[in-house]
């Protein structure tokens, strides 16, 4: 007897698409995942419209800026057994979420000339719109990451993401310290599981994987504004959408 | 994305791109922040080909700024930009367009279908995924690049190893372009007006002073960008373009039309045995991108000859002396001519943006082509006509979240 595989849906709302191309940089790998499980949904690489049944997993990148994304991503949670936020964007509203904190009137003024006539919506993070399951952090993700999960999630595992802080990994792996520099980075207080990839290039964390839960956020921001000063601290923090809820949580 | 078009007697009266992707007001959120940050965040505007987001925009804060970036880093900038050609060509051309030719538009069941083939297009992806590690730092969101230079430039070691691979991954473009090249396309014949960058003795990528056109125009970058007129339809979140009130194409096409005689050795003695019909049917697009494919990986060949005479030093930084200014920045994306502007004030940060991108400019193009290959399909059954269409749309390569930003 042919055992019945598990139905995955990988979905895009308003974004870069880059995580979609991101968990298929080892497409050999994503192959032996589409053979363990049946991929129903991808529309990178298939071009059917959505046929709407149960799916066992359903990842979802981007956000719902539309009327129209709003109304699949609900549709799409009716369907899933369990629903994973692929990326930043879905985890809290990536790159475009600026226009929350900048007036997104005033923004979409200066950019169209039919400024009115456009969807133009709060960003929100995908939990507080529907009920999520699981997360898989970065933008873009690490595709190792999505791997993983994904095959843990197909045989009924919890998938896990190890508490710790990037800093922790960029120690490890050796590499020059830049908040030692005088440069702002945010990999004391970010969660780990990127390998450090950025400040292997110099490039200081700017907590797009969101918080490390153990960390002291505080004593960093202090650290930083001294630096820098609040305001930019605040302009790093508005880059990948994380500024709000870190504002929330420091205040708790 | 789906396409609309208004049918009159069995004419097309107008065909428009209806776009569900949102507006994330991309040039909005990048006012009134340092300039440091326009890099890492139109880099963001499109997962497939970041790469020439982020070099634009430095190029175009580099002109503002008036800094000037040296040779080696400008050899790891086109290193950098082919590495992306490659893999977002590759995309394209074997799992997004090729299989409208093929008989299936299943991905899963053509890679079951051609095995062999499919392996080496990987072997390729793989290739241009490991040249923007190396270079870049990572394939999807660079890292490594800033505005004067790089943080961090790779070891020689790990160029070396490119190099070594660069005979044997040509070898295997060749042979998926060969897969490919017995593909019999559809009849269009269309006037085609292709526009370029354009650099003195090379096949153009990262673009320099001027932009051309297959009907001898040559511009300046500057006079370009003025000339492009941007128009909004009412609901739409895209810009489309027009110049002097007419359509254009950009891409590889119109990139291999423009500049066929600087193609390096294999790509060109492929190109030539290209029949007369490239010059005025769109669907050649695939075919020009398969090309460019092999172009490419012979250039990361001579870049990476080049670089090891070099000593290539950890990193090569500037310190950026701030002042009031504008400039535009362009490079030739996988879908054609980008353009990014900003105008910046005398602490450094951003107080205007505009983003041209090449699905903006070509989608007039495209809605002409359509207007002229749909009435050709008024005998078929719909289901065959739908494909069809797509089939066209497709070969164009639109990018809708560049096109949205």
């Amino acid at each position: 007897m042919k055992a019945i595989k598990p139905k995955i849906g990988i979905f895009s709302l308003s974004c870069c698409e880059g995580c979609e191309n991101a968990i298929s940089e080892y497409p050999r790998e994503f192959l032996k995942l589409a053979n363990k499980a049946e991929i129903v949904e991808f529309r990178l690489l298939e071009d059917a419209p959505i046929k709407f049944e149960n799916w066992d997993v359903a990842f979802i990148e981007g956000s719902a800026i539309t009327a129209a994304n709003l109304e699949m991503l609900k549709k799409i949670r009716k369907y899933a057994k369990i629903l994973v936020t692929l990326g930043n964007c879905a985890e809290f509203g990536g790159i475009h979420k600026i226009k929350n904190y900048r007036g997104k009137e005033k923004l979409a003024k200066a950019v169209y000339k039919n400024y009115k006539e456009i969807d133009n919506f709060e960003i929100e993070d995908i939990k507080n719109l529907v009920r999520v399951d699981y997360n898989v952090p970065g933008c873009p993700v690490n595709p190792e990451e999505f791997l993983r999960i994904a095959f843990d999630l197909i045989s009924g595992k919890i998938p896990r993401i190890q508490e710790r802080a990037v800093c922790y990994e960029c120690q490890r792996r050796g590499f020059p310290c830049l908040l030692q520099k005088g440069e702002p980075c945010l990999g004391p207080i970010t969660l780990g599981g990127c390998n450090a990839v950025c400040l292997e290039s110099r490039m200081p964390c700017e907590g797009c994987r969101g918080f490390y839960e153990g960390a002291n956020f505080k004593s960093l921001f202090k650290l930083i504004d001294k630096q820098v000063g609040k305001k930019r601290r605040e302009e790093i923090l508005e880059i990948f959408g994380i500024k709000d809820r870190l504002e929330k949580k420091i205040k708790k | 994305m789906g396409f609309e078009a208004k049918l009159f007697d069995g004419q097309v009266k107008e065909a428009f791109a209806d776009v569900l992707e949102g507006a994330r007001l991309i040039e909005g959120i990048i006012r009134n922040r340092p300039y440091e940050d326009a890099p890492i965040i139109t880099s963001r505007i499109c997962g497939v080909c970041p790469v020439v987001h982020n070099l634009a925009a430095i190029k175009a804060i580099e002109a503002a700024l008036g800094v000037k970036p040296d040779d080696t880093v400008l050899l790891f900038r086109k290193l950098l930009l082919l590495g992306e050609i490659i893999q977002s060509h590759t995309l394209h051309v074997f799992l997004l367009s090729a299989p409208d030719f093929l008989g299936d538009t299943n991905d899963f069941n053509i890679i079951k279908k051609y095995p062999k083939e499919l392996e080496m297009v990987f072997k390729v992806r793989d290739f241009s995924v490991k040249v923007m590690r190396v270079v870049g730092g990572r394939s999807v969101h660079p890292i490594a690049t800033e505005v004067g230079g790089f943080k961090v430039l790779p070891e020689k070691k790990k160029l070396q190893e490119i190099l070594s691979e660069c005979d044997n991954i040509l070898e295997k473009a060749k042979d998926s372009h060969k897969f490919i090249e017995k593909i019999k396309f559809p009849k269009l014949e269309v006037e085609l007006r292709p526009i370029s960058s354009s650099q003195a003795g090379e096949y153009s990528f990262y673009g320099g002073d001027n932009i051309i056109s297959g009907q001898g125009l040559d511009l300046s970058l500057q006079k370009f960008y003025k000339s492009i007129e941007e128009l909004q339809r009412p609901k739409s979140v895209v810009k489309e373009t027009s110049l002097y009130k007419r359509h254009y194409l950009v891409g590889a096409l119109a990139r291999i039309l423009n500049q066929n005689e600087l193609l390096n050795p294999a790509a060109k003695k492929l190109f030539k045995k290209m029949p007369e019909e490239v010059k005025s049917n769109p669907f050649y697009n695939l075919f020009a991108q398969s090309i460019e494919i092999i172009h490419c990986i012979e250039e990361i060949k001579n870049i990476l000859e080049k670089l090891s005479s070099l000593k290539i030093p950890h990193e090569i930084r500037q310190k950026i002396v701030l002042r009031a200014g504008e400039g535009v920045g362009s490079v030739d994306a996988p879908r054609g001519t980008l353009l990014h502007f900003y105008k910046i004030n005398k602490s450094g940060k951003i107080v205007d943006c505009n983003i041209i991108t090449p699905t903006a400019q070509f989608l007039n193009d495209l809605d002409h082509s359509l207007k002229i290959y749909i009435p050709q399909l008024a005998t078929l059954k719909d289901e065959e006509r739908v494909l069809k269409i797509k089939s066209l749309v497709r070969v164009y390569d639109p990018c809708i979240s560049c096109a949205t930003h």
